[in-house]
């Protein structure tokens, strides 16, 4: 949202607004992954997914990625390591937080780490897709 | 006036009318002497008898002789040479001794005879109708010369009146003894069997036997405590200041077996008579019986079963030779003694057996019973009764007995008993009792059979105890159990946080997230049908899945009875580990399983064996919290002995258990936790014991605590009938 972007996102603006492989999607349960898919899909939003942490995090050292949502609880490493990886990298991905079961403190370290938007499943699909939505305008409104 | 025969005959009338009126036997031999002498000038006649001993002469009748010749023949033996009549009796015939002082016969009682003025003496024994001797009758004159025919005649008259009185007296002699001795025995029976103790009973045999018999003093010796010797017992008879001296001499003594009068019965088991103490060697009580001018003595045992109970002494004021009727007559009463006692003693035993059954009944709270099947009769105790629901007047049999067991159990309490009576064995039997109240008891009954020395059933014997507190106090604990066990499982579910929600949310994301993509399709206007009926049916998995998630926790933390079925304990474990793999997750650790696929199934409660599991994972989780995430590591393996039990273990690499006493985790509020309670693990102990296995916990040698439980394998007839 910040002027920082780099030059990966002005690529980024050279494709459609609803260009497929904007949206990442992160989550170890494949039923959740998919309803996800189908979710940003209904509102024209392309999505890509990973049902491994492990292949996410491969996929970004080779790409740059506007915005990911990211599932807290997963086998290898959570939502909100990955955030503070992205972060470490920095990356200016734009992270929305979602989790099944909240720890006490999961909300406020991902908004102090910068996540657009925390969710907890399950959650209302207008507001989901009204953040994802803003997530994607900050990265065009570069 | 009557001619001088016919006053004879009235004479003989007379004699024989008195013996007819039992007259004293002295005066009627006396009249008949009186008779005789009136017969004949000058003739002096008399009559001896002989004495129960048969060895000596008797004063009977010589009112005509003068008394100093009376008082010297009185006692004197009979003998081949003992005058005229001691001869006759002796040897059983007629003695003519025409003169006194030249026949040999006579030769100790010539200078009497001469002082008396007698010369001739004719004498002829007194014969019984069995011929025996009774006495003599004698005609004295005071020339020498023999018997003529008159005075024959008149001898023939006066033996055989004589023999008549003399029979019949001795005959009504022997009935009143005979009587007498009989109204003793009756009268010291009855009162002996009054008596209330051996003491009293003893007196009245003393007291009695003393009255009836004329002897002087008795008393009663009995064996001391510790059988060693006799000592005086209370019981004596004969108070006189003499006596009482002897007494005292008495009591200071105890007699050793042999030792004394009383001694030598008590060995012999048999009377001993003893003429005259005082010359007797074996009498230490010589010199009191001395004093006390005590001679003659009986002593007979009282005996009970061939043991000697008491020994009982009479003492006599002067010698005596052994009279046999007399001891067979204190004989006789001390066998009635005897037989009282024992028959007391029998009594005794009873009541006390059956004061001691029943007060041990009583106390520990038992009915007591005893079948007699031979009778088809029954006793009871009265705890029995009361027990059993039964009237106190009412008789019992076994049907009645065995009416009180509960329907259910009825025919296998009467096949126990059926079966302990055919093989006279042992009995035991848990059931219920219904009372007619309605009221239920749960009762143990065990028994046993008593036999005859022939081995033939007699009856059955048993004692019945009222378990019911105790089967109460136990649902009590199963219930408590069963309750802990519950808040267990609602404890390990908000332990379980994590799992749980995530578990939930998860499928309900995916429907939410489906249901909206749907919707903005159709709003959208354009929709593949394909894509819809993948939405539709991911929608139904997913809410599928959520049932099924909600049915674990439920079955979990439901509170209902834990019905058992054969199970593999690797599903088990398999579907645990899917309800706290969020846990597991969130807690950064890793569990990996190396499981036997051969593991036998086993025949527990689902719920239960996974309450053992989640509780033993929970506490591995716990135990590798503050290691560093590569060290949170959990092995959960599974393996098989023979196949006749299956094992698991849940191992952590954590700090391990206390090094002393690992097993104390499984006691009760022992927690290495801050927040534990320190219930969990001996709740996991009470479910593992509960289905017949054993846990155990150890400290593994490469660290970290192993936890193990093993249950034996489920039967394999039930394992086909399962498959």
């Amino acid at each position: 949202m910040s002027g920082e972007a780099g030059q990966k996102t002005h690529s980024m603006r050279s494709e459609k607004p609803a260009a497929s492989h904007v949206v990442c999607l992160v989550e170890d349960d494949p039923l959740v992954l998919n309803s996800l898919r189908h979710l940003l899909a209904s509102d024209g939003i392309a999505a890509r997914s990973f049902d491994k942490v492990e292949t996410f995090l491969a996929h970004i050292e080779v790409q740059q990625v506007g915005v990911v949502v990211l599932d807290i609880w997963m086998a290898g490493m959570t939502g909100l390591e990955v955030q503070a990886h992205l972060s470490s990298m920095c990356y200016q991905t734009r992270v929305i937080i979602m989790t099944g079961s909240e720890g006490p403190d999961d909300e406020r370290i991902a908004m102090q780490a910068g996540a657009i938007a925390f969710f907890k499943k399950p959650f209302d699909d207008e507001q989901f897709l009204a953040a994802v939505h803003e997530a994607l305008r900050g990265i065009y409104s570069k | 006036m009557s001619t001088p025969e016919e006053s004879f005959y009235a004479g003989q009338s007379r004699v024989l009318e008195m013996v007819a009126a039992s007259t004293p036997l002295p005066e009627i031999l006396t009249n008949l002497v009186l008779l005789m002498e009136a017969q004949a000038e000058g003739m002096l006649c008399s009559i001896l008898l002989l004495s129960t001993d048969g060895q000596h002469v008797e004063h009977a009748a010589a009112p005509s002789l003068p008394p100093t010749y009376v008082k010297a023949v009185n006692g004197a033996s009979i003998g081949p040479r003992n005058g005229s009549c001691g001869t006759a009796m002796y040897l059983k015939k007629p003695v003519v001794v025409t003169d006194v002082m030249t026949d040999p016969l006579w030769a100790d009682y010539r200078p009497l005879a001469r002082t008396c003025g007698l010369r001739a003496c004719w004498s002829t024994p007194i014969l019984s109708p069995q011929r025996d001797v009774l006495g003599s009758f004698a005609m004295y004159r005071q020339e020498q010369r023999g018997p003529n025919a008159y005075e024959q005649r008149l001898t023939e008259v006066a033996t055989h009146i004589a023999g008549i009185a003399i029979g019949r007296t001795r005959a009504q002699e022997t009935l009143r003894q005979s009587e007498e001795q009989l109204s003793l025995l009756q009268s010291i029976t009855m009162e002996v069997a009054t008596a209330t103790n051996l003491s009293s009973a003893l007196e009245v045999v003393l007291r009695r036997v003393c009255e009836k018999t004329g002897w002087t003093f008795g008393q009663s010796w009995l064996p001391r405590w510790d059988g060693m010797v006799l000592e005086v017992g209370p019981a004596w008879t004969g108070a006189s200041g003499e006596m009482a001296k002897f007494r005292i001499a008495s009591k200071a003594r105890t007699l050793p077996p042999g030792e004394g009068l009383p001694g030598r019965v008590w060995t012999s088991k048999r009377a001993v008579w003893v003429e005259d103490v005082t010359r007797d060697p074996n009498f230490p009580r010589t010199r009191a019986a001395t004093e006390a001018g005590l001679k003659a003595a009986l002593a007979i045992p009282i005996l009970a079963r061939d043991e000697v109970m008491a020994v009982i002494e009479f003492f006599l004021h002067e010698p005596r030779q052994e009279d046999e009727r007399l001891v067979r007559v204190i004989t006789a009463v001390a066998a009635q003694l005897s037989l009282a006692i024992e028959r007391k003693r029998a009594e005794e035993e009873l009541r006390e057996r059956e004061a001691r059954i029943s007060l041990a009944a009583e106390s520990a709270d038992l009915a007591f019973w005893v079948i007699y099947p031979e009778r088809n009769t029954a006793w009871m105790s009265d705890r029995g009764r009361a027990m059993y629901g039964f009237d106190a007047a009412i008789p019992l049999n076994r049907e009645l007995i065995c009416s009180r067991v509960h329907p259910d159990e009825r025919d296998a309490v009467h096949k126990a008993f059926d079966r302990a009576c055919a093989s006279h064995e042992t009995f035991e039997s848990e059931h219920r009792l219904v009372l007619p109240y309605g009221k239920t008891r749960w009762v143990i009954v065990r028994g046993r059979c008593l036999l005859d020395e022939k081995g033939a059933l007699l009856e059955l014997i048993g004692v019945t105890i009222d378990i019911s507190a105790q089967k109460e106090s136990n649902m009590q604990l199963q219930i408590q159990r069963e309750e802990m066990a519950h808040l267990n499982r609602v404890a390990l579910m908000g332990e379980m946080t994590a799992s749980v929600a995530h578990e939930l949310n998860q499928p309900l994301t995916a429907i939410a997230n489906n249901a909206s993509a749907a919707r903005r399709f159709l709003e959208r206007g354009h929709i593949d049908p394909t894509l819809l009926k993948q939405l539709l049916q991911d929608m139904v998995a997913d809410s599928q899945r959520a049932g099924e998630v909600i049915r674990g926790i439920r079955s979990l933390v439901r509170k209902d009875k834990s019905v058992r079925s054969q199970l593999n304990l690797n599903a088990v474990i398999a579907d645990t580990l899917r309800l706290v793999g969020s846990d597991v997750l969130m807690r950064e650790s890793v569990v990996t399983t190396e499981l036997d696929h051969n593991l036998p199934p086993v025949e527990a409660a689902p719920v239960q064996m996974q309450q053992v599991l989640l509780n033993l994972i929970m506490n591995a989780l716990d135990a590798v919290d503050s290691l560093p995430p590569s060290q949170r590591r959990i092995i959960i393996s599974t393996r098989s002995e023979l196949g006749l039990t299956a094992e698991v273990s849940v191992r952590d690499f954590g700090y391990g258990l206390p090094k002393d006493c690992p097993e104390k985790v499984f006691d009760h509020f022992f927690s290495t936790k801050q927040a534990g309670m320190g219930m969990g693990l001996t709740i996991v102990r009470s479910i593992i014991e509960t289905h017949g296995g054993k846990i155990s916990a150890e400290n593994a040698s490469d660290g970290g605590a192993r936890f193990s439980f093993r249950l034996p394998a489920a039967r394999k007839d039930r394992q086909s009938q399962a498959a």
